[in-house]
């Protein structure tokens, strides 16, 4: 097809689009969801525990606020990653709230042994918080993926890298809600070994879910 | 006003009322985009031919078309549509770099054929001169048949249609052209 023919079909083919809310908009309404979804896991848990495994500890009090901090600003850079012309340092977002919590942890397990004499790990599973976080993180990302389905696939892995890190945030947070946990590296490792792996199977999800359309008529 | 003379407003202004659906705007915007867009490609990919330029072009536009809504006109237009541009321009090598790695190139092989005298690797390309002047020697309906059937490469039918000689007379004509020029230009590579 000759270009000429191309942009005569394409112009045919124009609608009115409603120009895309930006991305500091799109992203706090899926946290507002997210927020929501995690509101509606903590009323379960109390539903079906009578009582949360939160602690008045401030240590445990920062860690979730980082992690809520860091499910807003990885949305963010999320969204503004699917929109052309935005400068690639809003990506970086995330990485101050995400280090303050890995911080805390790593602090939490330096505690646990000064205090307690062992990091604990070989003490407790955590399948319950690994089931969980699957699912939780599925969901979460699964509405995230749809809402970026309206943007430019440019960079679709670093897309889903970063939609992985909202959603498992949010998703580590019910876990840290819901079940209580003896030893800090047990968060650390089941909780960071669960969200690494899933975060590299959404970046691969994303690379197949998010594409440019193709020209039929290219040689 | 000039192609040059456009500024990212004007380019804002088009791509405002586009996202409206006025597809005169729309239309004026592809078309000044496409230039831009093709200079740029040629610039950066234009070792690959004017045919694939061209295909990276249209894989620009249909890239603009799709996520138009994406443009926020508060913003410059031209960062967002080089954007899409590098990142097209990105996909595409990729493409050809895993393209490429499945490609296996060989050099072209000489036919052979097991019949050694079949092989025409080493034969001598002959003499065009005596060949020229054999056919020049021929009777006139035997010439004329080599010049329309061999020479000029026309089918039976076109050769037919051209003088007025049926098939057969065309076919019997050529096969004794074709015994008389191997007598011939045997004798001659003889002596």
């Amino acid at each position: 097809m000759k270009t000429e023919d191309l942009i005569t079909n394409l112009v045919a083919d124009t609608t009115p689009v409603q120009p895309l809310p930006g991305p500091w908009t799109r992203g706090v309404f899926w946290f507002a969801y997210g927020v929501a979804y995690l509101g509606l896991a903590v009323l379960l848990g109390l539903s079906r525990k009578g009582r949360l495994a939160t602690t008045g500890d401030p240590v445990y009090v920062v860690q979730q606020v980082a992690l809520l901090v860091t499910a807003l600003m990885a949305a963010i850079a999320a969204f503004a990653s699917v929109i052309p012309g935005y400068s690639g340092h809003i990506h970086l977002l995330p990485i101050v709230p995400a280090t303050v919590w890995l911080a805390m942890l790593a602090g939490g397990c330096l505690l646990d042994v000064r205090t307690l004499g062992t990091l604990g790990l070989s003490s407790q599973s955590d399948w319950p918080c690994v089931t969980s976080m699957t699912v939780g993180g599925l969901i979460l990302w699964g509405v995230m993926a749809l809402m970026l389905r309206r943007g430019a696939p440019m960079t679709p892995r670093l897309t889903g890298v970063l939609g992985g890190i909202a959603a498992l945030s949010i998703a580590n947070i019910e876990a840290c809600l819901t079940r209580p946990h003896a030893f800090t590296s047990i968060v650390l490792v089941w909780h960071g070994a669960t969200s690494a792996v899933l975060i590299l199977l959404l970046a691969k999800v994303g690379q197949r879910v998010w594409r440019w359309p193709t020209n039929p008529t290219a040689s | 006003m000039s192609e040059s003379e456009l500024t990212d407003e004007h380019f804002r202004v088009l791509m405002q009322r586009a996202q409206g659906g006025d597809q005169d705007a729309y239309a004026a915007l592809l078309t000044v985009i496409t230039h831009r867009v093709r200079r740029i490609v040629r610039r950066r990919r234009g070792f690959l031919g004017a045919e694939a330029v061209e295909d990276l072009v249209q894989d620009v536009l249909l890239s603009v078309h799709s996520v138009r809504a994406t443009y926020d006109p508060s913003r410059p237009f031209a960062p967002w549509l080089l954007a899409i541009v590098r990142h097209r321009l990105a996909d595409a090598a990729r493409r050809d770099a895993r393209t490429q790695a499945r490609q296996v190139v060989f050099d072209e092989e000489d036919v052979t054929f097991a019949d050694l005298a079949a092989n025409t690797v080493d034969e001598p390309t002959g003499d065009a001169a005596a060949l020229a002047h054999a056919i020049r020697g021929l009777p006139a309906g035997q010439r004329q048949a080599i010049e329309l059937l061999k020479l000029q490469e026309m089918s039976l039918k076109e050769a037919s249609a051209a003088t007025g000689l049926s098939v057969s007379a065309l076919k019997v004509a050529t096969h004794r052209a074709m015994q008389t020029l191997k007598r011939t230009l045997t004798v001659k590579h003889e002596d």
